[in-house]
């Protein structure tokens, strides 16, 4: 079986890749500030907080799309601000993609990086607090410079989420080709309409890439007990 | 400047920590908090340091609270430098980075540094990380490090216990005059009769979880038994170094003088730990003058311990002998008794005292 082929979906891999992409950079200095609280915080509600950014990894995404689309939808505060704003509608547009990606992605990206924080010794924390360093310059200079493996882990998986994903796109973005087709609504397509050889392609495209992220991110949790 | 601490913490398990004591800061000196572990002296450390919070009392820097009721300064901005016990360096940094990350990023900073470096002993490895450095290296670090922003006070948690006996013997030797040329006090929590007695200008000794004695190294340890059980003891005093003549020291405590085995190194004090077993007395009342380790004094306390007697003694200080109990009663002592102690050369050791006399 060859992977390389003319019938590959090239639009909606493209869509994928852009989308996981974008995804993962505006994750990082989100999924970086919301880790903090997480890792370090001792407050009243941190339990719901920390239960409410798992949830996605335990909801049916299609339960989450349908939350999405309507918080998305027209009628919508936040998607009449946005078509006031952008002349256009949240739902089933690259953005609303974007913007579901990122919520049901941030506890991929989360669960490494808060793990790695968890695990750097206490002791250099607060001897970086004894040499005069505030809490988020603690942060910033020690503890997350050696959570750096969970940061990248994060990244990484949260990225390969974000190309595979199905439910919630489907939900939110519909099957736009070239807006919203993305390589996972590709292959249900290809299925339902008995393309199975390009089928067949699609689906171990993204199997192989699946497995190369899982393979580099068991890497570098070898790398860390060391 | 004076820090006043009288502080309260309780553990699920373990004694109730209660820490009453004065800091001055505006003078160099060594305070040694001393006793077993598990006593509380961690704790308290890390309360004033700001890192573990009381459950009551106050801390104050002469009249600013640092702790009171539930308010409570934060560490990192008390000025307080701390050395952990096994350094706590920051593995992604080097050298010059460890030690200069509590000082703001200014050139003149860098000379700092680099004199901490040349001070510390460490010119060469400015750039390895902590993992390449032995134990003595990494500790040399972390005490540059706490020492470069200037504090208030220096906290020093068992800074000995992970090293070596000659690496920890090294840095002990030049930790009180390291710390006298920066003029910042310190406070040392250790367990070790050594570090106490070679480092220590002043000594709280601390039990279940209270500091039950205060005064200086010779006062606290002298009598002071390490295990309840145990009737030897040892008596302390600062002696003057006089001469040096075939492997022994000839040393000055009062007016008398006094030889003991020679530990080597250059030093002009010391303290002497007499061992109570290696004192005998005799009935002699005047010695000849030149008569090696022959000590008049006076009886002042007596304690029969089953077959033994532990004697108390001013010889210009207090020491302790610890004689057989017929040899008490042949000797017919009692309190009141002139008599002379003569000290067996090799119960005595010697724990030099570095850099002023």
């Amino acid at each position: 079986m060859t992977v390389a082929s003319p019938w590959m979906d090239w639009s909606a891999a493209a869509l994928s890749l852009r989308l996981a992409l974008s995804g993962a950079l505006l994750l990082a200095p989100l999924g970086i500030a919301l880790a903090w609280p997480l890792a370090f915080g001792r407050f009243r509600g941190k339990v719901i907080l920390e239960a409410a950014l798992l949830m996605p990894l335990v909801l049916p995404p299609t339960v989450l799309g349908f939350y999405l689309l309507q918080g998305f939808g027209p009628r919508s505060p936040l998607g009449r601000i946005w078509e006031t704003i952008t002349g256009g509608p949240l739902v089933f547009s690259f953005s609303g993609l974007l913007l579901a990606s990122l919520l049901i992605n941030l506890p991929f990206f989360l669960q490494p990086l808060v793990a790695s924080l968890g695990s750097v010794d206490r002791r250099l924390l607060e001897a970086s607090a004894t040499l005069g360093h505030g809490r988020l310059s603690t942060y910033l200079r020690v503890a997350l410079p050696l959570s750096w493996r969970g940061l990248l882990a994060g990244t990484i998986l949260a990225f390969a989420h974000a190309i595979g994903e199905f439910g919630v796109v489907l939900m939110v973005g519909g099957n736009l080709p070239g807006r919203t087709r993305t390589l996972s609504i590709a292959l249900f397509d290809q299925v339902q309409a008995f393309e199975l050889e390009a089928a067949h392609r699609t689906a171990f495209a993204l199997l192989a890439f699946a497995f190369l992220v899982l393979l580099s991110t068991a890497w570098l949790r070898t790398r860390e007990r060391r | 400047m004076k820090l006043t601490i009288d502080v309260q913490r309780k553990f699920t398990s373990g004694p109730l920590i209660q820490g009453t004591l004065d800091l001055p800061l505006d003078r160099f000196g060594i305070t040694v908090l001393f006793g077993p572990s598990g006593c509380g002296k961690t704790t308290l450390l890390r309360m004033i340091a700001g890192l573990e919070r009381p459950d009551g009392g106050s801390i104050g820097l002469d009249d600013a609270a640092w702790v009171e009721g539930s308010a409570c300064l934060p560490a990192c901005e008390r000025r307080v430098g701390y050395v952990f016990q096994e350094g706590a360096l920051f593995p992604h940094l080097s050298v010059v980075a460890n030690i200069g990350f509590g000082l703001a990023r200014k050139p003149a900073s860098a000379d700092r540094v680099e004199a901490l470096i040349r001070r510390v002993g460490l010119t060469g490895l400015e750039q390895r990380r902590p993992d390449e450095l032995s134990g003595g290296q990494r500790q040399r670090v972390a005490l540059a490090r706490a020492l470069a922003p200037q504090p208030r006070l220096l906290l020093l948690d068992e800074p000995f216990a992970s090293l070596d006996r000659p690496a920890a013997e090294n840095l002990r030797q030049e930790l009180r005059s390291l710390l006298k040329a920066e003029g910042i006090p310190a406070l040392l929590v250790t367990h070790d009769r050594s570090d106490a007695l070679s480092l220590g200008d002043r000594m709280l000794r601390m039990e279940g979880g209270r500091i039950v004695q205060e005064g200086t190294p010779e006062a606290v340890l002298t009598g002071a038994t390490q295990d309840s059980d145990e009737a030897g003891s040892e008596s302390v005093v600062l002696a003057r170094v006089v001469g040096r003549k075939e492997g022994l020291l000839c040393l000055e405590v009062g007016s008398a003088l006094l030889f003991a085995p020679d530990p080597g190194g250059s030093f002009r004090q010391a303290r002497l730990c007499i061992r109570s077993e290696g004192v005998a007395l005799e009935r002699l009342v005047s010695p000849p003058a030149s008569t090696r380790n022959h000590l008049p004094g006076t009886i002042v306390a007596l304690e029969n311990r089953g077959a033994l007697t532990r004697i108390r003694l001013d010889c210009g200080f207090t020491l302790e002998a610890l004689v057989t109990a017929w040899a008490s009663r042949d000797l017919g002592l009692k309190v009141g008794d002139s008599v002379t102690a003569l000290v067996k050369a090799t119960a005595i050791r010697v724990v030099p005292v570095d850099g002023d006399s």
